[in-house]
């Protein structure tokens, strides 16, 4: 008989952490009975998502409409209104599930902190070991013996395919949530600054982003769409280089878009600093930078657009390797579910 | 970037004796041929500007940051301006009318960078207390990606009033950034990130290549005396190297009593000549300083003073270790601290390039004839 997992968590195109859950329920569709628990009734008539589900065996329900007693473990990632909302956390402990709590930031906030504290969580789940160092230190600190694992996250490889470009004046791209503190202040200034004659295009700007740049007058080298204004796969299609771009204030843990420009065969320009270096082969598939000169020299080798090919080739390779290899997420994750059956 | 016609104004923000430097600063602009506005917020009414009240509700904290405040709220709340920010230790030498619309370019902000911080020309172990290397730390974290980072000076910058929100925003940020590192900086260490940050080509910025432009003589070359129009030795605050210049807008930060006495002459008031200008903090450390008990409670025309007094004491010492060297000897090494009084000149004075300069009542008795 297979175990049952509840994802309390409800997946998406968009966002590190609901395009993770979307990969995860394929990826234990197979070998798990799968139950998807949105935080919102309303999710249940999305029918992009509830008939995907149907089709590969995963159920959908409501928190109400669960049993009182389960049997099996929830998991879930970044959704933070289980802790805010405590009825829930407290709905998902009375059933008997077992708890899994991946936080997918760089920060915790204090109602997951203090349900770390109270034992409601079995075990606390970190994508990397550099993910650990951040957070484990306060985690350990809430409850020392609290339960932990490093599993890396998994990519399915099929909604990336490997791109051709054309030779074009070369583009440089973030693809990213709406999310002001996922850009620098300096966003225009510094790419225009580091690559001139390249053109700019970004997806995820809202009214909110929109507003931080209200100061820039962006001219015709730049694209700005809405979240989602494309399929993402649409959009690598017109990108040429990654550069990944966020706020001094928002540490990057590991950045999915990153991954799947990479799997689309795309060079990939990022600081050196955090998970980078463990993400992106320095002058192989694509550069780490560590300052504006660094930047400059970077676009300036990426011009050439067999530099570019070569090197996205060489990044979808690694990708695949490293992110989307499905036995070894498989293994990971029966064994993290083993191990979580075994946690008192 | 902005390609419409934009209105320039000048604004300044004075209190206390400080209003009649203002009163000499806005003379000399106009008797120097600048006709565009000038926006004054000064207890007393300043001559030929646009007079308005001081802001009794703006906390007039010693940091300075007060600035950004009077920013926001009085000057940027229409789009379509290009406003710039001169302290009233400023005098301006001949007609800048060609210069102030330059400054900004196709950036938002714009302060003169002054000294290198990181480079091997660096002499000066520190700005504002804080270690090059911690410095440098501290603004690579913030986001700050140029490689040669420069110290800039609060007094003199400008802003498109539509970036005034953002410029306080995150001038305020890293304030409260550096201030978690343990570092508590003045505003113009945040004026300089922001001149780092919001430029396309932030060495555009760079003092030297605006040498005809402005100047800050924080040494004493023009000690109680004001700029003339002939060239002055400037020293670079990081570097010590020593040029000589002759820009149109001069910071004359130690000519004090000498432009109180001109804008009192200006505004009619009684002119007794003020004290020459003591230095009565040593200051190893300006943040030390800062720090100290004593140090000047937010609000009171004594802030600006304080802090003035603060980098006095540094201009002192580093004058006093220059004078241990050799003339011929370039200055490498400014550091140290001193409690004495500079004394103020007397009679005709040399210049640094020695030729014989007026002395300050014959400079004013000159003036008030005009």
């Amino acid at each position: 008989m297979k175990p049952n997992i509840y994802f309390f968590q409800w997946p998406s195109d968009l966002g590190g952490a609901d395009t993770r859950l979307r990969d995860l329920i394929k990826l234990c569709a197979v070998d798990y009975n799968v139950t998807v628990v949105p935080n919102d009734e309303f999710r249940l008539g999305e029918e992009r998502w509830t008939s995907w589900m149907e089709s590969i065996g995963v159920s959908t329900a409501t928190m109400s409409a669960l049993p009182e007693k389960l049997d099996g473990f929830a998991f879930s990632c970044c959704n933070f209104r289980l802790f805010s909302e405590k009825e829930r956390l407290i709905g998902i402990k009375a059933r008997g599930l077992k708890f899994i709590w991946a936080n997918d930031m760089m920060w915790h906030t204090e109602a997951e902190l203090s349900a770390i504290r109270q034992g409601l969580i079995d075990v606390v789940l970190y994508t990397s070991p550099f993910h650990a160092e951040k957070l484990h230190a306060d985690v350990v600190a809430a409850r020392p013996l609290q339960p932990m694992r490093i599993v890396k996250n998994y990519i399915d490889a099929s909604h990336w395919p490997m791109i051709t470009r054309p030779d074009r004046q070369p583009v440089m791209g973030k693809v990213s949530r709406p999310d002001v503190s996922k850009f620098s202040d300096d966003l225009p200034m510094l790419w225009q600054s580091a690559a001139p004659l390249w053109k700019y295009d970004i997806m995820g700007w809202d009214e909110e982003v929109a507003k931080k740049f209200s100061w820039h007058q962006f001219d015709k080298r730049w694209k700005l769409r809405a979240p989602l204004e494309i399929p993402v796969s649409e959009w690598l299609a017109g990108v040429d280089v990654f550069c990944y771009n966020g706020s001094y204030s928002y540490i990057e843990n590991q950045s999915r878009a990153v991954v799947e420009a990479q799997l689309s065969g795309m060079p990939v320009v990022a600081p050196s600093k955090w998970n980078f270096p463990n993400m992106v082969w320095n002058q192989r598939t694509g550069f780490l930078v560590d300052d504006l000169d660094s930047m400059r020299s970077a676009f300036e080798t990426l011009k050439n657009p067999d530099v570019r090919w070569r090197m996205g080739a060489l990044a979808r390779e690694c990708a695949l390797r490293i992110w989307c290899d499905e036995r070894e997420a498989k293994k990971e994750w029966h064994s993290l579910i083993a191990y979580a059956a075994e946690v008192r | 970037m902005m390609s419409t016609e934009r209105e320039l104004i000048v604004w300044s923000v004075a209190w206390g004796e400080y209003s009649f430097m203002l009163q000499a600063l806005v003379s000399s602009m106009r008797r120097n041929g600048f006709k565009g506005k000038i926006v004054t917020f000064c207890d007393r009414p300043i001559k030929d500007s646009d007079h308005r009240p001081i802001d009794n509700e703006i906390d007039l904290d010693r940091l300075q940051f007060w600035k950004f405040e009077y920013l926001c709220k009085h000057m940027a709340k229409e789009p379509g301006k290009d406003l710039v920010f001169i302290d009233s230790d400023h005098y301006v030498v001949r007609d800048v009318s060609d210069i102030l619309p330059k400054l900004l370019g196709d950036s938002p902000w714009h302060s003169f960078l002054e000294g290198p911080i990181n480079t091997s020309a660096t002499r000066r172990g520190d700005w504002w207390g804080c270690q090059n290397a911690d410095f440098i730390k501290i603004c690579r974290d913030f986001g700050l990606q140029q490689n040669e980072i420069r110290n800039s000076n609060g007094g003199f910058w400008a802003v498109k009033s539509e970036f005034a929100e953002t410029s306080r925003r995150v001038a305020r940020e890293f304030h409260e950034f550096a201030k978690k590192r343990g570092h508590t900086f003045p505003e113009e260490v945040s004026i300089a990130v922001l001149s780092h940050m919001f430029s396309e080509d932030h060495t555009a910025r760079f003092a030297e290549k605006w040498a005809h432009a402005w100047g800050s003589e924080w040494t004493g070359t023009l000690q109680d005396r004001i700029p003339d129009g002939t060239s002055w030795k400037l020293v670079n605050y990081m570097t010590g190297e020593s040029t000589m210049i002759n820009p149109a807008i001069v910071h004359a930060m130690r000519s004090k009593s000498a432009l109180i006495a001109q804008g009192k002459s200006i505004a009619g008031e009684d002119v007794v000549l003020a004290q020459p200008q003591a230095v009565v903090t040593p200051s190893p450390s300006v943040a030390a300083a800062m720090n100290a008990p004593g140090a000047p409670k937010a609000g009171c025309g004594a802030c600006a003073r304080k802090r003035q007094q603060m980098l006095e004491a540094q201009a002192k010492a580093q004058l006093e270790e220059a004078a241990k060297k050799s003339p011929d000897e370039q200055m490498t090494s400014p550091l140290g601290g001193s409690t004495e009084v500079i004394e103020q000149p007397t009679g005709q004075v040399e210049a640094a390039d020695g030729a014989k300069q007026p002395s300050l009542m014959e400079k004013l008795r000159e003036m008030i004839k005009r």
